[in-house]
């Protein structure tokens, strides 16, 4: 029978818009910055010494980029120290503060690492273990966040939001570090190191991807809406051309057939630099879509 | 007010008792006058836009045999709150009599509750900027009054009081007639309870008076 709604009041359509979609994409940026600079550092500081250096600063510019930008979203940014006194545990906010706030610490800490200082030079392995725990908790907490959100919107609630955000953290984090090292020109086995692994990430993130929306379209009613919004819906053009091709298929297709399918193949910058820029817009999307389109469905 | 006095709820305060207040709207009285949403709105100062209670329309049927339902909402004041749950700064608390309230002066306005109420009850005050919602009218309760709806209802479709007490007349309504929460899968174990609720009422979605592309496409096909 038919049934159409003639009248209501849907509040806020949009709770959640642009500066936490930017919020998302910098947090990404910035935790996984954080894991490729220790990771570097990690398995052999001296021939990946770039990498390590770069995503070193890449994590804490992000970080002081994205606070600002988390407080500037408040209704009331005038009240944001109150999380750090009146915090509660069952809220991933609060735990994001402190994720944030110990990630800022140990960004400062590794720059400090990697610049030779006396001070902190006994402490590599904790300030690198230590901070990378910390790297995941900012990583992770924006997909719980959503997660915890409510059943009523079926595009978060689903559990593989987590490794989704985690791999598209380090996604962005290489990418951005494989751009700044590709534009200085130098570095090219490096560069095919971060290519390399972040051809693995984009396959795995495809495969996660794919999942999501076939997991959310073989489920309830308003799941199976929730899920056209994005394949044939609002959300369609930036889900296949921005996510799917611009973001996933091009950047593998390009990172595969320019040097992993040539055994011992070196990448060029260049071609480097363009798989970065794409996979950079990809993720952007990825945030967007998942934000902006997990809300596009009127609750009641 | 006295005892014998039909609005006369006992005056219970929230702390120290085993009430937990709760509301039944029986659909079959309600005739969509929207008095609910006006009582609302002038006992508690709501600002123009937004809406603490209001009243969803649902047409149902194929003319000539179409019918106008009507879906009374305010905020659930649910058992288990999501909203509860979510709120970094402990601005939203939970009375123990079941009321979910929230702190003005402790709302730093991330709407995480906004985006985690499955009800869509919460909003951001466009005067305090802070998370605002129906709070079962608790100043008028505490001193022995009903809420503002209640009264204000001309069928006298809604019935508040406290749902452990088994003599109160929530407690005989909801014993005598068949109840439904709003979508209890989502587990927050709704207050407020709706008798003759149609489910499709529930699950039909968007409105006229929404911005986004997909509830625009509702409001094209409402037209």
């Amino acid at each position: 029978m038919n049934a159409i709604v003639t009248y209501n009041v849907p509040h806020m359509v949009e709770p959640w818009g642009m500066l936490i979609v930017v919020h998302f994409f910098l947090s990404g940026l910035a935790g996984g910055s954080f894991i490729t600079s220790a990771a570097a550092s990690f398995f052999n500081e001296e021939r990946y010494k770039k990498t390590a250096i770069v995503a070193s600063y890449l994590a804490l510019l992000a970080i002081l980029i994205d606070v600002p930008i988390l407080i500037a979203d408040l209704d009331r940014p005038e009240r944001f120290f109150t999380l750090l006194f009146r915090g509660s545990m069952t809220a991933p906010l609060t735990w994001g503060t402190w994720f944030l706030i110990g990630l800022g610490l140990f960004s400062v800490l590794n720059i400090m690492l990697k610049m030779g200082n006396p001070a902190v030079k006994g402490s590599k392995g904790i300030i690198l273990g230590l901070g990378s725990v910390f790297a995941l908790g900012v990583c992770t907490y924006t997909a719980v966040a959503l997660n915890i959100a409510t059943d009523a919107r079926p595009l978060w609630s689903n559990g593989i939001l987590i490794p989704i955000f985690i791999a598209a953290s380090g996604i962005t984090a290489i990418a951005t570090t494989s751009l700044i090292i590709s534009l200085g020109g130098e570095g090219k086995e490096e560069l095919s190191c971060l290519s390399s692994t972040n051809a693995g990430l984009l396959i795995l993130q495809l495969i996660m991807v794919i999942s999501l929306i076939l997991t959310t379209l073989t489920g309830t009613p308003m799941s199976r809406q929730a899920a056209t919004v994005i394949t044939s819906g609002d959300m369609a053009m930036l889900f296949w051309g921005g996510l799917i091709v611009v973001g996933l298929l091009i950047p593998i297709f390009l990172l595969w057939s320019s040097f992993i399918a040539k055994k011992e193949g070196r990448i060029s910058p260049g071609i480097a630099a363009l798989a970065s820029v794409l996979v950079l817009i990809g993720v952007f999307a990825l945030r967007y879509i998942i934000v902006s389109g997990g809300q596009m469905l009127p609750l009641t | 007010m006295n005892k014998n006095d039909e609005y006369y709820t006992g005056g219970k305060k929230g702390a120290g008792n085993s009430v937990r207040y709760g509301m039944v709207i029986d659909l079959r009285r309600c005739i969509g006058c929207h008095s609910c949403s006006i009582h609302c709105k002038t006992e508690n100062e709501v600002p123009v836009g937004v809406y603490r209670a209001w009243v969803k329309y649902v047409d149902k049927g194929t003319y000539p045999d179409v019918r106008r339902n009507f879906l009374p909402r305010l905020c659930n004041h649910c058992e288990h709150p999501m909203c509860y749950r979510v709120c970094p700064t402990k601005a939203t608390y939970k009375r123990d009599d079941g009321a979910v309230l929230i702190d003005n002066d402790k709302c730093i306005g991330c709407r995480s509750c906004v985006t985690a109420c499955p009800y869509d009850a919460r909003f951001i005050n466009p005067v305090t900027k802070t998370a605002d919602k129906c709070t079962f009218c608790v100043h008028r309760v505490d001193k022995g009054l009903i809420p503002s709806c209640v009264q204000g209802c001309i069928g006298r479709a809604r019935i508040f009081g406290d749902l452990n007490d088994p003599n109160s007349e929530i407690s005989r309504y909801l014993a005598k007639n068949q109840a439904k929460q709003l979508n209890p899968a989502t587990g927050n174990e709704p207050s407020v309870f709706y008798i003759g609720l149609d489910e499709s009422v529930e699950e039909e979605r968007g409105g006229v008076t929404s911005v986004t592309g997909t509830q625009r496409e509702v409001r094209k096909e409402a037209i």
